[in-house]
């Protein structure tokens, strides 16, 4: 049964209603395909504020030390929630607590919801990972509000304000052959206006409609993932938002400068997984964990933790999510943790462990390489795939010029071996993940390491 | 990717060679299936083996269970995609060990909702779909057939029981209408 506005929108006033019939029937804007609201209530609004509060005071404590609400934390997680109540063996060192694995998540991830929830606020939302499987995800209204004061304490380090009321204020932009869009407004910026575009000229009446509808909602902030940014970027904006946050997948250097270029505002990255939250952002110097009830630690493929600057699995122990309680997940993502600033920072982040190549003259190196060969390269997605053969196939987005620079960069690390360049036109949807490794070379177990 | 038929795999299961219910040496059984599916680094010696500490009748259940999920796993339905490690870890590890703590391995043969139940827990473990179901129908089904959850009720869990399922019902019900906003890509 589809929910009314009075379901989606609990705190919807007379000047947000407004503004949400205006996105909804601007004669530019997109065939919408879906409806979202953010679901608040006053009581989870004032909770959400008062978690932007702590982001003002509190620095993440990652890893110095297990932050103090983890003790209270493990209580909760032992006395209310399924599948911990009898896992979780007793005492407060999260050290001594076992890992919990996407695998448990997958196949019971209602056990994770506490028997407190009100299940009246339950949400769901899928995700696939890195892996591709589809897992159901439980959630609350406040869960996803609570990205935007992780977002704002991101951009307030940059000098940069949200002003939210009577305007558009985020901007989701997308490039895929289909995908869910819908305006929307949002209680915790006084009502200001979101709207998930995707950015394919065929989900529009119009291709000319994409830049007017902007032109007409000009939003302060846009997210996206980088096929949706670079499309953007070739929209004439009447005005640049005051900064562009990319995620879902690894921001290139180059592609970051490219839009930087573009839009003239500063261009985040963010790290972050539905089940889990926002974990870090980065500007170009590692991402910094910003969410005080998210603590990060560094896992050796043995669970014992990494010193600081020494690569391992991101693993999570999360409150960010009151109705998906997290001890000690583990990301299948890679990282180093750098103390060296105050807020504790991932550094040499890798999805996944690093796919392993062999160059012609057997030299051992892994994804990571690549990505820094290709780091100045503007490649808003690609897919690699070294063969048992050894030959290389590249393919990606970009122009003919860019292509063979790609080629030369490739060639010059494999060493010689075979490299083929496929480019991807615009007009063709990009397959899969955006940034895709694969090696079927046989490799060594000892030549597996990091 | 063409996703299999549910009644070729029970079929399939139920056809099952006699030798696969004669307690095989396991190790064996499951190295020859994981080479086949693309693992053959995979611990298949430890898998066989288990967790320590069962009482030997319960344990020849654990690998009668097991057995039958190999049996299932050589059906050509999963030779089509490469099947991931870790999902196949959790089935021999985690899931079927689980199922044969309560369920008698022979009810495989005379039950068909526990051949279903392996079926299901199978495709689940792998991340796969059946033909001609949605996601929230198989979850759906799946409800119907879980023998653990099921168990939990005959053993005066009801009330963890009626709170699990209304939780599955909730989230079954979210996913459909999708109506709650986000706020950047994932």
């Amino acid at each position: 049964m589809p929910l009314d506005d009075a379901a989606m929108f609990p705190l919807l006033t007379e000047a947000s209603r407004g503004l949400l019939t205006r996105l909804r029937e601007h004669t530019s804007a997109p065939r919408w395909t879906h409806r979202c609201g953010d679901r608040l209530t006053a009581e989870a609004l004032a909770r959400v504020r008062g978690y932007a509060d702590s982001l003002k005071a509190k620095r993440n404590s990652s890893p110095r030390g297990q932050p103090s609400w983890v003790g209270e934390f493990l209580d909760h997680c032992r006395r209310d929630v399924p599948f911990y109540r009898e896992r979780l063996p007793s005492g407060e060192s999260l050290e001594a607590m076992p890992a919990t694995l996407r695998e448990d998540l997958r196949t019971g991830y209602w056990r994770f919801v506490p028997d407190t929830a009100d299940l009246r606020d339950i949400l769901t939302y899928w995700t696939s990972g890195t892996s591709g499987t589809m897992v159901m995800v439980p959630s609350c209204p406040e869960a996803p509000v609570k990205y935007l004061p992780v977002f704002e304490a991101a951009l307030r380090a940059l000098g940069i304000g949200m002003k939210g009321g009577n305007r558009m204020s985020i901007v989701q932009a997308m490039c895929q052959r289909s995908a869910y869009t819908y305006p929307s407004v949002m209680s915790y910026f006084d009502g200001a206006g979101l709207a998930r575009l995707n950015l394919n000229p065929s989900e529009w009446r119009s291709p000319a409609d994409r830049a007017a509808f902007l032109a007409e909602f000009t939003p302060e902030l846009v997210t996206g993932d980088p096929v949706g940014l670079v499309e953007l970027a070739s929209l004439p904006l009447r005005e640049p938002p005051k900064a562009l946050i990319s995620s879902a997948t690894a921001l290139l250097p180059g592609t970051r400068s490219k839009l930087e270029a573009a839009f003239g505002c500063p261009v985040l990255n963010l790290y972050a997984m539905h089940e889990v939250g926002p974990i870090g952002i980065d500007h170009g110097n590692g991402l910094e964990i910003l969410a005080p009830d998210i603590h990060v630690e560094i896992l050796a493929a043995d669970g014992s933790p990494c010193p600081p600057g020494v690569r391992g699995e991101i693993t999570i122990t999360s409150a960010f999510n009151p109705f998906l309680p997290l001890v000690r997940y583990r990301t299948g993502d890679h990282a180093a943790l750098d103390l060296s600033a105050p807020a504790p920072r991932l550094v040499e982040f890798e999805g996944r462990a690093p796919a392993v190549f062999r160059s012609a003259s057997g030299r051992i190196f892994n994804s990571i390489d690549v990505s820094r060969v290709l780091s100045d390269c503007p490649l808003p997605a690609l897919s690699l795939i070294q063969r048992a053969d050894g030959s290389v196939t590249m393919r990606t987005r970009c122009d003919e010029a860019m292509a063979s620079l790609v080629r030369e960069q490739l060639v010059d690390l494999f060493e010689g071996v075979g490299v083929e360049v496929e480019r991807i036109p615009k007009e063709s949807p990009w397959e899969g993940k955006l940034i895709q490794y694969r090696s079927d070379m046989p490799v060594t177990e000892h030549q597996k390491g990091d | 990717m063409t996703m299999p038929v549910l009644a070729d795999l029970l079929r399939w299961l139920a056809e099952t060679p006699p030798e696969f219910r004669e307690d095989p040496p396991l190790a064996a059984v499951l190295g020859d299936l994981l080479e086949s599916l693309g693992h053959p680094d995979m611990d298949a010696a430890a898998l066989a083996r288990g967790e320590a500490g069962l009482k030997p009748r319960a344990e020849r259940n654990r690998r009668l269970w097991i057995l039958a999920a190999c049996r299932l796993l050589w059906h050509p339905s999963f030779r089509l995609s490469v099947l991931p490690a870790d999902g196949l870890r959790h089935l021999f590890a985690k899931e079927l060990p689980g199922v044969a703590a309560i369920t008698a391995a022979d009810a495989l043969i005379t039950e068909e909702d526990r051949r279903e139940e392996l079926v299901r827990r199978t495709l689940r473990a792998v991340g796969m779909g059946l033909a001609g179901e949605t996601l929230l129908e198989s979850e759906d089904r799946f409800c119907q057939v879980d023998s653990v959850e099921g168990r939990l009720v005959a053993r005066g869990a009801a009330e963890r029981e009626r709170r699990a399922r209304e939780v599955r019902e909730a989230m079954a019900r979210e996913a459909a209408r999708m109506a709650a906003a986000r706020y950047s890509s994932e």
